[in-house]
């Protein structure tokens, strides 16, 4: 059975243009810690556990963060494991982190280092897809972002 | 004393015999108070527009001064950047008695400058102006690849925070060793 290609973004094409002109620096980490977490709580769910697998130290930062989180589902579709994040604060919305294979001929034309964001709304419900390279290995990786979720939920 | 410098000209219609200056006369005249940054310029701003930093507003009323008592003793503020005083006190006065909108455009755009920023405002306690930038740093990194998060935000990896950690208490090791050496050549 083929296999559904996902729609590409925009941003992923213009991905070295944004790399150039983002040339601003900002310490977060060197702020006083109200101040950071008034910062990093302006994120979304998904920016937030990114920023969360940075380092041990951003980590330590997400986990002081209130979440109310409700749920955590694992599963696959069409052979790409994803995760599920409800919030009880959030009925509304749900979080995807979805492990992408990529096919061949868009690793020619693209680097396959990347992850990217889109969003879809369903009627009264809007999911929200942090797509993340299958490098073959997603299953510790999804094991790895698990025990993240649970220490910084 | 009276906080409403403005709005005088839309309720003035009335009594065609007096003359404007005494129809206006219960308008107490604005105080001014003076600060100062590392640059020691001194900026004029009035008691109005220091009302959104929770810091100053705390000093003023503590300290009762009077308009020369203010004058002759700037409040100093040295660990502040004179540009970025400069920044603050200019949207102090734009936002004078008026609540900041959600989307503010009077704000510096400078993003080079958005950390001193961010400290400064955090250290003059505005919480409107926190919050707004505490939101353009977030637009920094939104939409961004974990890589570009690293690199903006300059997030070291675990490795380049242990190393830093290690040299930081080799230095303070050598730095206390240095002090008892000093100690026993005193001591002698």
């Amino acid at each position: 059975m083929p296999r559904k290609r996902f729609p590409r973004p925009k941003q992923l094409t213009n991905r070295n243009k944004l790399k150039k002109k983002s040339k601003v620096r900002f310490p977060i980490l060197k702020l006083p810690r109200v101040v950071l977490l008034e910062c990093i709580e302006n994120l979304d769910v998904l920016e937030i556990i990114l920023f969360s697998l940075l380092s041990k130290r951003a980590k330590s930062m997400a986990k002081l963060i209130h979440w109310n989180l409700l749920d955590i589902t694992f599963g696959h579709d069409d052979e790409d494991p994803y995760i599920l994040l409800t919030l009880s604060s959030n009925p509304g919305h749900t979080w995807v982190i979805r492990y992408k294979d990529f096919y061949e001929e868009e690793e020619e034309e693209e680097s396959p280092e990347y992850s990217y964001f889109k969003s879809y709304l369903t009627g009264p419900q809007a999911k929200h897809y942090l797509f993340l390279k299958n490098d073959g290995n997603a299953i510790e990786g999804m094991k790895k972002m698990l025990r993240n979720h649970k220490s910084i939920g | 004393m009276s906080s409403t410098e403005q709005g005088t000209s839309s309720a003035a219609p009335a009594e065609p015999t007096t003359a404007p200056e005494s129809a206006a006369a219960p308008e107490v005249p604005e105080s001014f108070y003076y600060v100062h940054g590392k640059d020691k310029v001194v900026h004029k701003v009035s008691a109005g527009a220091l009302q959104h930093s929770a810091l100053i507003h705390g000093m003023i009323s503590n300290l009762g001064y009077t308009e020369e008592q203010a004058k002759a003793n700037p409040f100093p503020f040295e660990n502040i950047d004179g540009d970025i005083l400069q920044m603050v006190v200019d949207w102090c006065n734009q936002h004078k008695g008026k609540p900041t909108p959600p989307e503010d455009t009077n704000l510096p755009k400078q993003k080079e400058k958005l950390f001193d920023l961010v400290l400064a405002v955090n250290y003059l306690e505005i919480k409107e102006l926190l919050t707004y930038c505490c939101k353009q740093v977030a637009m920094m990194v939104k939409g961004k690849s974990p890589e570009e998060i690293r690199e903006i935000w300059m997030i070291p990896t675990d490795a380049e925070d242990e190393a830093a950690e290690k040299e930081a208490k080799k230095r303070a090791g050598k730095e206390a060793a240095g002090e008892t050496a000093a100690a026993a050549g005193d001591a002698k």
